[in-house]
């Protein structure tokens, strides 16, 4: 076995149990099933090539988060200064995003909605109306698990901002949610 | 007893970030307070929504495929030899690989002697620390006081054991929030707040009785010697006054917090 397939087999020892996590992960975050593939791809490329710097006992997982959020970051800065590299989906969901903040129809009140919608629906649609940063947050310590200091050093923030960043974002979740919480 | 609010530690306790004796406080008074169970309650199921009822996607299973394909385009990741040499190169590659290990070897003493003699976190920075995140997430609200060195001093003159050396910053760059009194290590903290910019800088003072700092890296700041420790994305600035034990705390790095300090009369 040469030593580049050899480097392959050990980076594919490594990412392939946390590929599920990755995945569930960008999902939250992007619409297009194209892109998140992508970025899952793209971000897998930047951890090949940086494999080398990866310590013994570093937490893989943490370490392919942080690379996919970076991923992530980067490509939402590129789709700023390009609009018009929006998706039509991408497009669609910004507008339907909007007509859910602006115009709440008798139809779509929370009430409604808890009776009626599915219930995973909801909570995508809720977790939709919190900022990337503050839903990569919320599901870092809520879906994750992980702990104040290890999301702090995921997101390259400080502690004190993870924490505002929680609060808020758990807040938020809480009001959107009311009607299915208090069921 | 039922809370009027929340008990403002009960989130950090929820998340499992709360160590005894405040995690079993904390515990206790859950048990016992219908306010803190409801908010608890609500908080789980909400934890428990976002694991369990969003809808779940398999990984496609092109997906791997796709990044195995793109790896097999790259050559090997920098800082390895090259896997591509002829046979006939065996012996010195060989030699390469036991010199890289013998450097491999050595680094990790290296690594391993520094870390054990890092020395650890002291607890006057823990405790430093730990009480600006305790306050931001409880806001405790400051009291706001007149942005006058005196009127300061007065107010904390019957709440503390010493005078306090309050530190005058300029108004057009720093907005004074406020004065609070704090308590950490079995003593009364003055701090004072200040905002520059979205930044908080808090002023810490107390006995500095039974304080050592000797383990911290300094710097020198006028003709004050300062200790620096980072911690837990805080910079704290710690120095001695007479009997008084002074620190700087604020999530600024540590050149803008020094820069603070030039600034600030009567403190250093």
């Amino acid at each position: 076995m040469t030593e580049s397939e050899h480097q392959r087999e050990v980076f594919a020892a490594l990412v392939q149990p946390h590929l599920p996590t990755l995945w569930r992960f960008i999902r939250r975050l992007v619409r297009e099933t194209q892109d998140a593939e992508d970025l899952v791809q793209e971000a897998c490329l930047k951890a090949f090539r940086a494999l080398h710097h990866l310590q013994p006992g570093t937490d893989a997982k943490a370490w392919l988060l942080t690379i996919l959020i970076n991923t992530y970051r980067d490509w939402v800065r590129a789709m700023l200064r390009h609009p018009d590299t929006l998706s039509l989906d991408e497009v669609r969901a910004l507008s339907q995003q909007q007509h859910h903040t602006q115009t709440p129809s008798p139809a779509h009140t929370p009430e409604h909605r808890a009776v009626h919608a599915e219930l995973g629906r909801l909570v995508q649609l809720a977790l939709d109306d919190l900022s990337p940063e503050f839903r990569m947050t919320v599901l870092l310590a809520d879906v994750e698990g992980y702990a104040y200091r290890e999301i702090a050093d995921i997101m390259g923030c400080p502690i004190g901002t993870v924490m505002s960043r929680l609060s808020r974002a758990r807040h938020l979740l809480r009001t959107t949610l009311q009607a299915v919480l208090e069921e | 007893m039922a809370c009027e609010r929340p008990h403002p530690q009960l989130w950090l306790y929820l998340d499992g970030e709360l160590v005894p004796p405040e995690a079993l406080d904390v515990a206790q008074h859950l048990r016992t307070c219908p306010t803190c169970q409801q908010e608890a309650a609500v908080h789980r199921h909400l934890q428990a929504l976002l694991r369990t009822a969003l809808p779940e996607e398999d990984v496609p299973a092109q997906l791997w495929t796709a990044i195995q394909h793109r790896l097999a385009q790259e050559s090997p990741p920098t800082g390895h030899p090259s896997p591509e040499r002829p046979p006939s190169a065996g012996r010195p590659r060989r030699r390469l690989w036991m010199c890289l290990g013998t450097l491999a070897a050595l680094a990790l003493i290296a690594v391993a002697v520094r870390f054990w003699f890092t020395p650890a976190i002291p607890v006057v920075v823990q405790e430093i620390v730990a009480s600006q995140i305790r306050t931001r997430l409880m806001r405790v609200p400051y009291t706001q006081l007149l942005a006058d060195p005196e009127a300061i001093r007065q107010w904390f003159d019957d709440k503390v054991e010493f005078a306090v050396p309050v530190p005058a910053l300029p108004p057009a760059r720093y907005t004074f929030l406020g004065a609070r009194l704090n308590y950490f290590l079995d003593r009364r903290v003055a701090e004072m707040a200040y905002a520059s910019g979205s930044h908080v800088l808090s002023f810490v003072m107390f006995s500095n009785q039974g304080i050592t700092l000797s383990a911290l890296p300094t710097k020198r700041l006028g003709h004050r010697t300062v200790y620096v420790q980072t911690y837990k994305g805080y910079t704290t600035v710690l120095w001695h006054d007479g009997t008084i034990f002074c620190g700087l705390v604020s999530d600024l790095q540590l050149p803008a917090v020094l820069e603070v300090l030039r600034h600030a009369r009567g403190a250093t």
